[in-house]
């Protein structure tokens, strides 16, 4: 064969040729401490989130739903707002006071704030399943004057850690780098909560949701 | 004869444009492969597929071709398991120029270049900033027998090439474009014949 065809050749296997696939490795342990692991499945997409009336709790869940969803590329998870918390999959609420909204302070990070998920689960006909609804809560931290713009920084970056949770990452990165660390000083998610996210949402879940 | 061919549709008069208009299906080659946990791929689904076309006669047996491809479907995760997960619609749209002849009697070929722009119908997953275009290559192949050419329809071939990414891909790491196939099968119909 000549170089001419030889080069030929060469092109139409270039031509047909996939990309290298990306490395998807850069995960931390996304289960709990039982082995379970738990994502939406995709018959119940999308996540129905309720967000707290109060404050601007509205605007930082549907910011945060947006975040996520940014995190996927294949259609695994979609999320939206409900207006009845009886209708939601995820409620997120205020546990005490209601800070007011300021532009963040893009300072140093601090701990202003605080979030805790509860993913209760109970024993279901033939699995486990979750008891019902992720109930995520936000509480100021008290003993130290923030400014408001500290405060606000510190709920947006933890309301994205609580709905990481919420989207069945139930386990906190132990990167303090990664938002899902448990004291999430990172603006958003990392490549390494991104890589957990992904890998969690093609790994086939031992936790189902509760029933609607 | 570049110049010549490119110089002479100016002096040609418009009764002479030849106006065709064909609709059809598009199968594409998977747009994205990947592999988490297990290997999936992003394929856009067969899709009824629409081109108008017009030509101008240049010197025999040459004519300038314009072509504008729109076609519409949707686009979804097929994991090799076999589960499947949509992800948005899709619109591509399409515009080339380039030449057409005839290659026998009854068959006429046509190659274009142009480009190619993806409209997802929302912004998110692989194409969460927007629709990317590329430039593309096309070749149709149209195929008149006698009974169908007075009746102005014919049978058209298109295929086509271009390499395809996204800003999100290339964020998650594909360092190289993939490179899509599309094949339409459609009638074709004259909506305005050169004498």
């Amino acid at each position: 064969m000549s170089s001419r065809r030889w080069l030929v050749a060469l092109a139409l296997l270039a031509a047909c040729m996939d990309p290298d696939i990306p490395d998807h490795s850069l995960v931390y342990d996304f289960s709990d401490g039982n082995g379970h692991i738990f994502h939406w499945p995709a018959d119940r997409l999308p996540v129905r989130f309720y967000a707290d009336p109060r404050g601007n709790m509205a605007a930082l869940v549907q910011r945060a739903i947006g975040v996520w969803q940014d995190q996927f590329l294949y259609g695994e998870f979609r999320g939206t707002m409900v207006a009845d918390s009886n209708q939601a999959d995820v409620i997120v609420f205020w546990s005490d006071s209601v800070p007011p909204d300021p532009p963040p302070d893009n300072g140093p990070p601090v701990k202003a704030c605080g979030g805790l998920s509860q993913v209760a689960t109970d024993s279901g006909a033939d699995s486990l399943q979750l008891a019902g609804p992720i109930h995520s809560s936000l509480s100021i931290t008290t003993g130290v004057v923030w400014t408001p713009g500290q405060v606000e920084a510190c709920v947006r970056r933890t309301v994205i850690h609580e709905l990481g949770h919420g989207l069945g990452i139930i386990q906190e990165s132990p990167d303090s780098v990664d938002i899902m660390y448990v004291t999430p000083f990172a603006t958003f998610p990392t490549q390494r909560d991104r890589e957990t996210v992904q890998l969690l949402y093609h790994t086939v879940p031992n936790l189902r949701p509760a029933p609607r | 004869m570049l110049i010549s061919i490119c110089a002479t549709p100016a002096a040609r008069l418009p009764g002479q444009v030849r106006i065709d208009v064909t609709a059809g299906a598009r199968y594409t080659t998977r747009l994205v492969h990947d592999r988490i946990v297990t290997p999936f791929d992003v394929r856009a689904g067969l899709a009824p597929a629409l081109s108008l076309s017009a030509s101008l006669p240049l010197d025999p047996p040459w004519r300038l071709a314009g072509v504008l491809d729109v076609s519409t479907s949707n686009v979804a995760r097929y994991d090799a398991g076999g589960g499947t997960a949509p992800i948005t619609g899709l619109t591509t749209v399409s515009l080339g120029l380039g030449l057409a002849r005839p290659l026998k009697p009854w068959l006429d070929g046509r190659l274009v270049l142009g480009a190619i722009k993806y409209f997802p119908a929302d912004r998110v997953g692989l194409f969460q900033d927007g629709g990317p275009f590329f430039p593309f290559g096309q070749l149709t192949f149209d195929a008149a027998p006698p009974f169908a050419a007075r009746q102005g329809l014919a049978l058209e071939l298109r295929y086509d090439i271009h390499k395809f990414t996204t800003s999100a891909l290339r964020a998650e790491g594909f360092i190289s474009s993939q490179v899509i196939h599309r094949l339409a099968l459609g009638v074709r119909v004259a909506v305005r014949r050169a004498p």
